[in-house]
């Protein structure tokens, strides 16, 4: 094979402005792909990662209870059904179920949350919050609020509070200021604001409290339970396992991420999919061009190929020929293309401001060896595919044909 | 026995087949110089790509150094010729993106997997012997149509082949080359022994060969010895 791959190389070097606009075309579509899939995935783990990336992926909650007919004397009665918001159910279990859960395979986080319904009461404002009592150590594995503290330092410890920062304007808090919190089963309490922060989401910071575990507890009325236990995994994207086993452990009820964001998930699946259109076109792009170069390089040399016919060269030896000279051009553009692209993508990625989904950020492209690797193998492949049938006609060709017509 | 023709005949294929040879028996024995003459047209090319085995015959049968050509499939056929013949063509057809030694070698590449050392120095051998040693790392269209000629010549000679098939091989020289290249392959038969036979319109050329086979329509008309050019012998 050496011979052909020997020809094959002389002949690409010798390959004049058609196999160099080849190269080109091929280095331009590598470079699409490159950029296309880059941004992509950049964006898809953008989005996995705001949408996700803070938040609970696992979260296992109480079994809803059908509701309950409650016995008098014996008798049915109708009219005893307890309501169901009457039957707030929490989990009193959760600290023998911790243990448990921390031993999961590909669970990297375990907090469980006692969090209910309140009012933050200042002056005479008064705004609506979510009580979240969490463990500090455990709660900031969730959502670290250490990283987007704008004010002040998270210190849920005693009386201590940290509060978002449209709940702070709100209410015209300031670190070290104290407010007082009715919660909606009419415990007050009376918190400092130790730390202030800015998690990005208005919802989230016009509404969080977050308190020590144990004042959530209180608060919501839920001494020794939780509302609810949050899991993150090493895996966001591949969490059945996961959640099977969650589901076996607690015998709960448990919910992941993927069941309260079909939306996202299916952003996703839309984006993959013109991504693989991207993809395939790239993929013709790239096998067009090889092959117009070949089937060129094949009618030039259609003599020579006789020649070395009538010489004794085999039909498998010049198929080589060809299909070196189309993997050359493939694997040569794909390198340019890989150096171009790839440079490409570190220079966007570096300009701050072109985010489409956080201001000030850039734009949110990935370099990934496995696109570079994808691209590489894809624009190589498909040149010694698309040089196969040139190839053929090549080899076939009959040596006295090509002579005679001199 | 190197050829032996019996009855062969070709028929070429088309809207209206063409039958370009017909009934020629040959027998060419290892070490004759053959020329072959005949009007343009008459088959001589014909002829010389079935003994070459670049083409079939359609009737009667061929033995190529006793290989029955019929009998063998395409890649051994292929291989064979490898081994056994050498050609050159009219125009030379040297491959232009290698160099004058590359083309002498590749009658040994295209077979082999790699030429050996030996083979280099055959190459380098042969070169000397067709005069054009000293152009060897030139490509091959950087040299002069004679040389090139000379370079197709020591190509068809590589591998020691023991049958060379040379169709007007000084068709496209002037009088000076075509007579100093006819020369070459005089002298490289005397030499080595090989066989030479060469299709030629110049009957000066015919004239020096040890026997000339002429064809007309398709058909062997005259096979006969070189009749003694000078009285003297
Ligand atoms: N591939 C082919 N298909 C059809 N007819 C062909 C083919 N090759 C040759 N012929 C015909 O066969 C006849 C003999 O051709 P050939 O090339 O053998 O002649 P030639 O004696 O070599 O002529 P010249 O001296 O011009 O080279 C011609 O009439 C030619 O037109
Ligand atoms: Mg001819």
């Amino acid at each position: 094979m050496l011979f052909a791959i020997k020809i094959g190389f002389r002949y690409f070097q010798s390959g004049g402005s058609q196999t160099r606009l080849t190269v080109i075309s091929v280095a331009f579509g590598v470079t699409v792909y490159l950029f296309i899939t880059s941004l992509m995935f950049g964006l898809q783990n953008g989005l996995i990662n705001t949408t996700i990336g803070n938040s609970s992926q696992i979260t296992v909650e109480p079994l809803e209870e059908s509701a309950r007919i409650l016995p008098i004397a014996g008798k049915l009665n109708l009219s005893t059904v307890q309501p169901f918001n009457e039957r707030e159910v929490t989990l009193k279990g959760y600290v023998g179920l911790l243990p448990r859960l921390d031993a999961i395979k590909g669970v990297t986080a375990v907090s469980p949350v006692a969090s209910g319904a309140g009012f933050a009461v200042r002056g005479g404002q008064t705004r609506p919050i979510t009580i979240i009592g969490i463990e500090e150590d455990r709660g900031t594995q969730i959502f670290d609020l250490r990283y987007v503290m704008s004010s002040g330092r998270l210190d849920l410890g005693g009386q201590g509070a940290a509060i978002g920062i449209e709940l702070a304007r709100l209410l015209g808090l300031k670190v070290g200021d104290k407010l007082k919190v009715s919660s909606s089963k009419g415990v007050d309490q009376v918190f400092a604001v130790n730390g202030i922060f800015d998690a990005g989401n208005i919802n989230v910071n016009e509404r969080s409290f977050y308190v020590s575990l144990m004042n959530g507890q209180r608060l919501n009325d839920m001494v020794g339970a939780v509302s609810r236990i949050e899991l993150k995994v090493a895996e966001p994207l591949a969490l059945d396992d996961v959640v099977d086993e969650v589901r076996g452990v607690t015998g709960l009820k448990v919910q992941s991420w993927r069941d309260v964001n079909k939306e996202l998930l299916s952003g996703l699946s839309a984006q993959s999919q013109t991504t693989t259109i991207i993809r395939v076109f790239t993929m013709i792009l790239v096998a067009t061009g090889v092959a117009s170069v070949l089937i060129v390089s094949v009618m030039q040399r259609s003599r020579e190929i006789g020649i070395l016919k009538s010489m004794g060269a085999s039909t498998r030896r010049l198929q080589g020929i060809f299909i070196t000279l189309g993997t050359l051009v493939g694997v040569s553009g794909a390198l340019t293309g890989v150096g171009f692209g790839g440079t490409m993508v570190a220079i966007l990625a570096s300009i701050p401001g072109t985010s489409p989904l956080r201001p000030g950020y850039a734009l949110p492209i990935e370099l990934n060896f496995r696109f570079v690797f994808e691209a590489f193998a894809v624009a190589a492949g498909v040149g010694a595919m698309a040089a196969i049938l040139p190839a053929r006609r090549a080899a076939l060709m009959n040596p006295v044909d090509v002579i005679r017509l001199g | 026995m190197l050829v032996d023709m019996k009855g062969v005949g070709k028929e070429y294929e088309g809207v209206v087949p063409f039958l370009a040879l017909s009934e020629v028996n040959l027998q060419v024995d290892k070490g004759e110089f053959v020329a072959i003459v005949g009007q343009s047209g008459s088959g001589k090319s014909t002829l010389l790509n079935l003994i070459g085995t670049l083409d079939r015959a359609t009737t009667g049968t061929y033995l190529l150094d006793g290989h029955d050509i019929a009998q063998v499939s395409d890649s051994q056929l292929t291989r064979l010729r490898g081994e056994l013949v050498g050609f050159v063509f009219q125009f030379h057809y040297l491959l232009p993106d290698f160099t004058v030694l590359e083309n002498v070698l590749m009658p040994k590449a295209a077979t082999r997997t790699r030429p050996t050392k030996e083979d280099t120095t055959e190459a380098m051998r042969l070169l000397e012997r067709v005069g054009v040693a000293g152009e060897k790392d030139k490509l091959a269209t950087a040299i002069s149509g004679g040389q090139q000629q000379r370079v197709a010549i020591a190509r068809a000679l590589m591998g020691g082949k023991p049958l060379i098939l040379a169709d007007e091989p000084t068709g496209n020289l002037d009088s000076v080359n075509s007579e100093s290249v006819f020369e070459l392959m005089r002298e490289v038969h005397d030499e080595l022994k090989t066989t030479f036979m060469i299709v030629t319109h110049d009957e000066r050329i015919a004239d020096q060969c040890d026997r000339i086979i002429r064809i007309t329509d398709g058909k062997i008309v005259d096979d006969h010895p070189r009749v003694a050019a000078s009285p003297k012998s």
